[in-house]
C-alpha cells in the first residue's frame, strides 16, 4: 500500500513539473520558407511563408513579414503578428535578395539557420533577383510558395543545371580555405519561378554571377551531371541543324603539377552523353563524331572562360584550392591566395556519345 | 477462514456420528437395503454418484449372496476400486469425492468404500483460443483424468512423471505437476513442486489461480507461465524439458519455465515449413511492437515533433485534425478506451450478439465520430490497427498484457514525446530484465544471449539445425536427436 | 586478497565485450571529433587508432594486476599501500565513478535541452531517469549487464544511419594523408583517450566473471570494437565536414543526422536522440552500481543503502550545473581525472603493485 501511494505521488509530481511546451501540429504556423529583403542600411525585412491547409486539403499561402535589425529580431516580430506560434522546423528554403547578398552578405542569416537545431541542413538557399517578399507572396497551384520553390530547385538540381545546393554544402564551402560557396539565382517571371543563373560568393558576400547558359559548363566541372540536356548547333549541308544531347555522367581526373612551387592544374573532363534529338536528316557515325568534337570544344571554351573569370575576381567556387591542398603537403593558404590569380588551369574535355535512342538512321 | 474451522471443531469420533453429520445435506442417502439376504447399510451422496454403477455393478452382487464379514463383501464386488477402512477422515474424503460406503450394521466402525463417481465431462472439442488450420484439433477439457490421458497418449514413456497435489481448503482441487524425468532440470522440478505444494488458498477455480499464485513476480503485467489448451503443445514442451501443471476443472495447462518470445510462437509455426513460420513469427513481433508503439508515437509526433512528419503527409494530418476539439493525447485515450469497451462488451456477450456489437461499434461509432468531427480519421485508423495488431499474439494473456502496457507509453509520450517513449522503454526493459519464470531469465535468448536458442525464437529454423534442447531449460539430457544423421552431407549424384 | 561472489550472480566472460563497449560509448561520442580534429585535422582517424592502442595497454595492465589479486581495486590498493592509504585512494575512485554517472546524465540532458525541449526541468528528468536506473541496479549486476548488452544491441541500427551523410561528402577532405607531426598526434591523443574512458569500471566488476582470466580476451575485443566504431565515425565526420566547419560544430555526430531524410521520417535526429536515451543507460547504471558496490565493500553498509545515498546525491547535484560553461567544466574535470587516473595512475600502480606483492610474498 505504501509503495502504491508513493508511486501515485511520483507520477503526479513528474506529471505536473515535467510538463514542457507542446507544439501541437495543427496549432502552429509551420514556416516553409524564409526570405530576407534589403530595407535600408541597417534594416532588413524578413518574410516567412506558412501553408494554410484547408479542410478540403487545398493549400493556400500565408505570409508574414516584418522589419528589424537582425534576422532573429525580425522573426520575433513575426511571432507577434501571428495568432499561432511561428516555428522553424520545416523551413525548406531560405531566400536572400540580390541586393542584400551583395551589400551586407548573408553571414547573419546563415548563422541563424545554422544555429537553430530545429532547422535541417538540407535547407536550400537561393538568391532572388527582385523582391523576395513579392515572390513568397505569389500563390502557386497545389503548393505553398516555400514548397514550390524547394521542389523546383530540387528538380532542377536533379535534372537540370543547378549544382547540388543545401545549407551543409554552403557551410562546407564557406568554411573551407580552398573553396567558395555558390547559390542559384531565381526570379519571378510572370507567375512562374525562373532559374536565372548562379551567384558566387566571396566569404558571405555575393561578388559575381553567371547566366543560365553558362551553367552547363559549370555544373559539369563542379559535379556529376545526371540528366541535364545540352543543345548544340551543327552545320549539315549548309543548313544549321540542332543536336540535343543529354549528359548521362561525367568523369573527372585532376592532375596537379609542381604543387610545392607554382601549381599547374589539369582537369580531364569526360562527358558521356546520349543523343536525344536531331533536327537534321540522318544520325550516323559521322554526325556523332562531329557533334562530339563541337561539344567538347564548346564546353572547353566555356569552362576556360569561367575559370579566367573566377581567377580575375579572386573567387574559387570550383574548389581548385581544395584539389591542390589535398595533394600538397603543408599547404600554405596565403601563398595559394597570391598565386591563384595567375594559376595555370587547363581543362581538357572529351565527349563521347554512346547511345542514339531506339531509332537508327533517319526516321523518314 | 475461521468459520470453517469453527464448524469442524466439533469432532466426530465414530462412524455413525460422521454419517449423522453428513445427513444434514439433503442429497445424502443412508439406508438399509431390505430386499437383500444380508441387511447391509449403504450410504452415498446422490449428487456425486453414478446411479447406473450402483444398480449395475454393486446392488445385484450384494443381493445375490449372504455376507457375514466385511472382507467377503469386498470379494463379492466385481469392482477393482474397493477399500476396507475404518479411518474416519478417509471415509469422509472419499464419500465427498463420489464413493459409496457399505456397512453390514448400522453401528459398525468399518465399511467398504466403492468408487462409483459420476463422470460427466464435456466432449473433447476443437481448440478455440489457439486454433490452427494445420495440425491436431484436440483441446483439453475440464477433467484432469481426460487431460492426462491426452498427454500420456502423446508421450508413451515411463519417464513421464506426474505428481499430484490436492489444493484448496474448500475445493480440494487435484493439481498435477507433470515432467519427464531425465530431461527436465532437477532444479526446475523442485521449484515447481515446492511452489505448488506451498500454495495456501481456500479454493482453486481454474489453472490461472495456480499461475498467479506461483509466478515469480505477481506485480508484473506479463504472464510468466504460458497457458495453453492444446495437448500437442504440452507434449512438445514436455519433451523439451519444460514442466506442465494441470488443474482439475480447468481446460488450460500451464507451462514453465518460459520466455518472452515463446509467447509469440504459435504451435502452427511447427506445422508449417520453416520459412513461412519464420515470416509469420517476425510479422507477429512487428505487430506487437506496432501495437505498443504506434499510438504513442503518433501522439508524440503530433504534440512535439512536427519536424519529423513528411511534408506530403502533413496536409493530410492537419486537415484531418481541423475540427477536432481534443488534444491528440485525449483523442487517443478516448479512442483506445472505446476500443477496449467494444472488446469487453463483445467478450461478455453471447457470440452472435458480440459480433453485432463489434460491427455496430466499429463501423457506426467510428464513422459517426469522424464525421461529427470528434476524432480525426487518421487517429481512428491508427488506434484500430493497433488493436488489431495486439490480437495476433497466440497466447491470450500476453495480448492482454500488451494492451495494458500501451497506456504508460501513451502517458509518457504525452509528457515528453519521443524521449518519453524511450524512458518508458527503459522501464520496460529493466522490468523484463529482472523478470524470471521459475527462476530462469524471462528475456532469454535475448539476454542472456544464447545463439542456440535464437534458432527457435524470432525465427524458426529447420528441425535439423536444432538437435539440442533449449539452453534456457537447462535440460539434463541436452540431446534431442543424433546430430550426425542430420549433418550428413552427400556429394552431387551420389 | 581474493574477492568471491556467489555463483548465481556470476556472468559469462564473453559479456565483457558488451560491458566495455557500452561503457565507452556514451555522451563523448556525440562530439569527440572536433576536439581531436583541432590538432590532427584530416589525420584524426590515425589518432583514434593510436588512442585505442593505448587503452589496450592499460587494460592489459589492469588484467595483470587483477589476475594476480583475484579481487577488485580495493584489494589491489590494500596490497599496494596497506589498509589505510588504500582505502583513502579507493574513496577517490568512488567519487570519480559517481561524478562520471552524473556527468553523462547531465550532458545528455543538456543535449536534449538544446535540441528538443528547452524548457525541460533538469531535476524532473534526472529524477525519472534515476528511478529507472535504481530499478535496474536493484536487480543486481546481472541486470546491469543486461542493460549493457541491450544498450549495445538495441541502438545498433544507428550505426547505419551514419552512412547517409556520405551523399554530401568529399573524400578529398582526407588528403594529404599523414600531414601532421608526431607532436600533433601526441597532443591529440589526450582528447581522444577521453572518449575511451569508462573501461576502468573493470576494477570493480572483475570478480563477477566466471573464470575471470578468460574474460580478458573479450574485454580486448570489446575495446577493439569501440576503436572500429570511432574510426568509422571519425572517417565519416572527416569527409562530411571540412576542418573549420567541424571546429564550430559542438555535437558533430548528432549534427550529421540533420541531413538525413527518410520518406517516412524527415528529420532523423529526434529519433536518434530518443534512442540515445538507451545508449547512455549502461554508463549511468554501471557507474552507480560500481560506486555503490565499492561503498559496500569499504563501509560495511548494504549496497541498497549506499545506492540510494548515491542516487539522492546525484539527484541533488546534477541540477546545479545549469549552463553550457558549467557543464563543460564538469566534463573537463571528470575527463581530466579519468585521463590521469587511467594513463598516469594505473601504470604507476601497476609497477608499485608488482613490487609490493613481491615484497609481501617474501615477508
Amino acid at each position: 500500500m505504501k509503495k502504491f501511494i508513493i508511486t501515485i505521488l511520483v507520477i503526479c509530481i513528474v506529471g505536473y513539473f515535467g510538463r514542457i511546451d507542446k507544439e501541437i501540429l495543427d496549432d502552429l504556423d509551420i514556416v516553409t520558407a524564409v526570405g530576407y529583403d534589403y530595407k535600408g542600411k541597417r534594416k532588413i525585412e524578413a518574410t516567412v511563408v506558412s501553408p494554410i491547409i484547408n479542410p478540403d486539403k487545398s493549400i493556400s499561402n500565408k505570409t508574414i513579414s516584418s522589419v528589424g535589425k537582425m534576422s532573429k529580431e525580425a522573426l520575433y516580430f513575426l511571432n507577434q503578428k501571428s495568432p499561432n506560434p511561428v516555428v522553424n522546423g520545416k523551413i525548406e528554403v531560405a531566400l536572400f535578395s540580390e541586393k542584400l547578398a551583395k551589400t551586407r552578405g548573408v553571414q547573419n542569416y546563415i548563422d541563424y539557420v545554422h544555429r537553430d537545431p530545429s532547422i535541417g541542413t538540407r535547407l536550400i538557399l537561393a538568391v532572388v533577383d527582385g523582391n523576395v517578399k513579392k515572390m513568397l507572396g505569389e500563390s502557386f497551384k497545389d503548393f505553398d510558395s516555400g514548397t514550390y520553390i524547394q521542389k523546383q530547385i530540387d528538380q532542377n538540381t536533379k535534372n537540370g543545371f543547378i549544382p547540388t545546393n543545401n545549407l551543409h554544402l554552403f557551410l562546407s564551402a564557406y568554411y573551407t580555405e580552398g573553396a567558395d560557396p555558390i547559390l542559384p539565382i531565381i526570379e519571378l517571371r510572370g507567375k512562374k519561378i525562373n532559374i536565372k543563373g548562379l551567384a558566387f560568393f566571396k566569404g558571405s558576400k555575393m561578388v559575381d554571377s553567371i547566366p543560365y547558359r553558362s551553367m552547363f559548363a559549370f555544373k559539369s566541372i563542379y559535379e556529376n551531371i545526371e540528366n541535364a540536356g545540352y543543345t548544340l548547333k551543327t552545320k549539315d549541308k549548309g543548313k544549321t541543324e540542332y543536336v540535343s544531347i543529354q549528359g548521362i555522367r561525367t568523369t573527372k581526373v585532376y592532375r596537379v603539377k609542381n604543387e610545392q612551387t607554382t601549381p599547374e592544374i589539369t582537369l580531364r573532363l569526360g562527358i558521356k552523353g546520349f543523343l536525344r534529338e536531331y533536327t537534321g536528316d540522318k544520325v550516323n557515325q559521322e554526325l556523332i563524331d562531329k557533334s562530339e568534337k563541337i561539344m567538347a570544344k564548346k564546353v572547353e571554351k566555356d569552362a576556360e572562360a569561367l575559370i579566367r573569370r573566377f581567377q580575375k575576381k579572386g573567387i574559387d567556387p570550383l574548389a581548385w584550392g581544395e584539389q591542390t591542398r589535398s595533394r600538397t603537403r603543408h599547404w600554405d593558404q596565403k601563398k595559394w591566395d597570391q598565386q591563384y590569380k595567375n594559376l595555370k588551369i587547363n581543362v581538357e574535355v572529351d565527349v563521347s556519345i554512346f547511345e542514339i535512342g531506339i531509332v537508327d538512321g533517319s526516321p523518314f | 477462514m475461521n468459520w470453517f474451522k469453527k464448524s469442524s471443531k466439533k469432532e466426530e469420533h465414530t462412524l455413525p456420528q460422521v454419517l449423522e453429520y453428513l445427513k444434514k445435506s439433503g442429497d445424502f442417502l443412508d439406508f438399509q437395503n431390505p430386499q437383500s439376504p444380508t441387511p447391509y447399510w449403504i450410504s452415498y451422496f446422490r449428487s456425486l454418484v453414478d446411479a447406473e454403477i450402483i444398480h449395475r455393478d454393486i446392488l445385484p452382487y450384494l443381493n445375490k449372496t449372504t455376507i457375514k464379514k466385511i472382507e467377503e463383501l469386498k470379494a463379492a464386488l466385481p469392482i477393482e476400486n474397493v477399500m476396507v477402512t475404518s479411518d474416519l477422515e478417509t471415509i469422509r474424503q472419499m464419500m465427498l469425492s463420489g464413493c459409496v460406503l457399505i456397512r453390514l450394521n448400522e453401528k459398525d466402525q468399518q465399511g467398504v468404500l466403492v468408487k462409483a463417481e459420476m463422470n460427466k465431462v464435456r466432449e473433447i472439442s476443437i481448440p478455440e483460443e489457439e486454433f490452427s488450420v494445420v495440425g491436431p484439433k484436440e483441446s483439453f477439457v475440464e477433467s484432469i483424468t481426460t487431460n492426462l490421458n491426452l498427454i500420456r497418449k502423446r508421450l508413451p514413456v515411463p519417464e513421464l512423471e506426474i505428481r499430484e497435489f490436492k489444493l484448496g481448503k474448500l475445493s480440494k482441487t487435484r493439481v498435477a505437476v507433470i515432467y519427464i524425468s531425465g530431461i527436465a532440470n532437477e532444479e526446475n522440478i523442485n521449484t515447481a513442486l515446492q511452489r505448488v505444494g506451498e500454495i495456501e488458498i481456500h479454493q482453486i477455480l481454474d489453472s490461472s489461480y495456480v499461475s498467479q499464485l506461483i509466478s515469480d513476480n505477481d506485480n508484473s503485467p506479463f504472464p510468466q507461465l504460458i497457458d495453453t489448451e492444446r495437448p500437442d503443445r504440452v507434449a512438445g514442451v514436455l519433451s523439451e524439458g519444460s514442466i506442465v501443471i494441470l488443474v482439475d476443472g480447468s481446460p488450460h495447462a500451464l507451462i514453465g519455465p518460459t520466455t518472452l518470445v515463446k509467447f509469440f510462437s504459435a504451435l502452427e509455426d511447427y506445422f508449417l515449413n520453416w520459412q513461412l513460420a519464420s515470416v509469420l513469427r517476425i510479422l507477429r513481433l512487428i505487430a506487437v511492437s506496432f501495437s505498443i508503439l504506434i499510438t504513442p508515437i503518433y501522439v508524440a509526433v503530433l504534440n512535439y515533433h512536427y519536424e519529423l512528419i513528411p511534408k506530403d503527409l502533413m496536409a493530410t494530418l492537419i486537415s484531418s485534425r481541423d475540427f477536432v476539439p481534443l488534444p491528440p493525447f485525449l483523442e487517443a485515450l478516448v479512442l483506445e478506451l472505446t476500443i477496449e469497451l467494444l472488446r469487453e462488451a463483445g467478450a461478455r456477450l453471447p457470440t452472435k450478439v458480440g459480433q453485432t456489437i463489434g460491427i455496430v461499434g466499429g463501423i457506426v461509432i467510428g464513422t459517426a465520430s469522424v464525421e461529427a468531427g470528434l476524432t480525426s480519421n487518421v487517429m481512428l485508423i491508427i488506434v484500430a490497427l493497433a488493436a488489431l495488431a495486439s490480437f495476433t499474439t497466440p497466447v491470450y494473456k500476453m495480448s492482454n498484457a500488451i494492451r495494458l502496457i500501451r497506456f504508460p507509453f501513451l502517458v509518457l509520450a504525452e509528457l515528453w514525446g519521443m524521449i518519453g517513449i524511450s524512458i518508458a522503454f527503459i522501464f520496460l526493459m529493466g522490468h523484463l530484465l529482472r523478470l524470471t519464470s521459475f527462476g530462469r531469465p524471462y528475456l532469454e535468448p535475448i539476454y542472456p544471449p544464447r545463439l542456440e536458442d535464437l534458432k527457435d525464437a524470432f525465427v524458426r529454423l529447420p528441425f535439423k539445425t536444432q538437435p539440442k534442447r533449449p539452453v534456457q531449460l537447462q535440460s539434463q539430457d541436452t540431446v534431442k536427436f543424433s546430430e550426425k544423421a542430420a549433418k550428413e552431407k552427400k556429394d552431387i549424384d551420389e | 586478497m581474493k574477492v568471491t561472489v556467489k555463483e548465481q550472480f556470476l556472468i559469462s566472460p564473453y559479456l565483457a565485450f558488451f560491458i566495455v563497449h557500452s561503457m565507452q560509448i556514451g555522451v563523448g561520442v556525440m562530439g569527440f571529433q572536433r576536439y581531436v580534429a583541432t590538432y590532427t585535422e584530416q589525420d584524426s582517424w590515425l589518432t583514434v587508432m593510436m588512442g585505442g592502442a593505448a587503452v589496450h595497454l592499460v587494460i592489459w595492465m589492469m588484467y595483470k594486476m587483477l589476475n594476480k589479486e583475484q579481487g577488485d581495486i580495493l584489494s589491489i590498493h590494500e596490497t599496494a599501500y596497506g589498509k589505510w592509504i588504500g582505502r583513502l585512494l579507493t574513496i577517490l575512485f568512488i567519487i570519480y565513478l559517481i561524478a562520471m554517472g552524473i556527468t553523462v546524465l547531465r550532458t545528455f540532458l543538456e543535449v536534449l535541452q538544446v535540441w528538443m525541449f528547452t524548457l525541460m526541468k533538469t531535476w524532473v528528468f534526472t529524477f525519472v531517469y534515476l528511478i529507472a536506473a535504481y530499478h535496474i541496479i536493484a536487480g543486481g549486476f546481472r541486470s546491469v549487464v543486461g542493460v549493457c548488452f541491450l544498450g549495445v544491441v538495441v541502438p545498433f541500427y544507428l550505426n547505419f544511419t551514419f552512412l547517409a551523410p556520405l551523399e554530401f561528402s568529399n573524400v578529398r577532405n582526407l588528403f594529404p594523408i599523414l600531414d601532421h607531426s608526431i607532436k600533433d598526434f601526441i597532443v591529440a591523443m589526450k582528447p581522444m583517450t577521453l572518449s575511451y574512458l569508462g573501461f576502468e569500471t573493470l576494477l570493480v566488476f572483475y570478480p563477477f566473471f566466471k573464470k575471470p582470466e578468460t574474460s580478458q580476451k573479450w574485454f580486448h575485443y570489446g575495446n577493439l570494437f569501440t576503436v572500429v566504431l570511432y574510426f568509422y565515425l571519425m572517417l565519416i565526420t572527416l569527409v562530411y565536414y571540412t576542418p573549420d566547419h567541424l571546429r564550430r560544430t559542438i555535437w558533430a555526430t548528432i549534427s550529421m543526422w540533420k541531413i538525413i531524410r527518410f520518406p517516412f521520417v524527415e528529420r532523423f535526429e529526434y529519433i536518434g536522440l530518443a534512442t540515445w536515451t538507451i545508449v547512455i543507460l549502461p554508463n549511468i547504471c554501471l557507474a552507480f552500481w560500481a560506486a555503490s558496490r565499492m561503498a559496500k565493500r569499504m563501509f560495511n553498509v548494504t549496497q541498497k543503502k549506499s545506492l540510494i545515498f548515491i542516487l539522492v546525491f546525484a539527484m541533488i547535484v546534477s541540477p546545479m550545473f545549469d549552463d553550457r560553461t558549467s557543464i563543460e567544466k564538469l566534463n573537463m574535470m571528470v575527463s581530466q581525472f579519468g585521463f590521469y587516473f587511467n594513463f598516469g595512475y594505473i601504470p604507476l600502480l601497476f609497477f608499485f603493485h608488482y613490487f609490493m606483492s613481491k615484497v609481501r610474498n617474501k615477508a
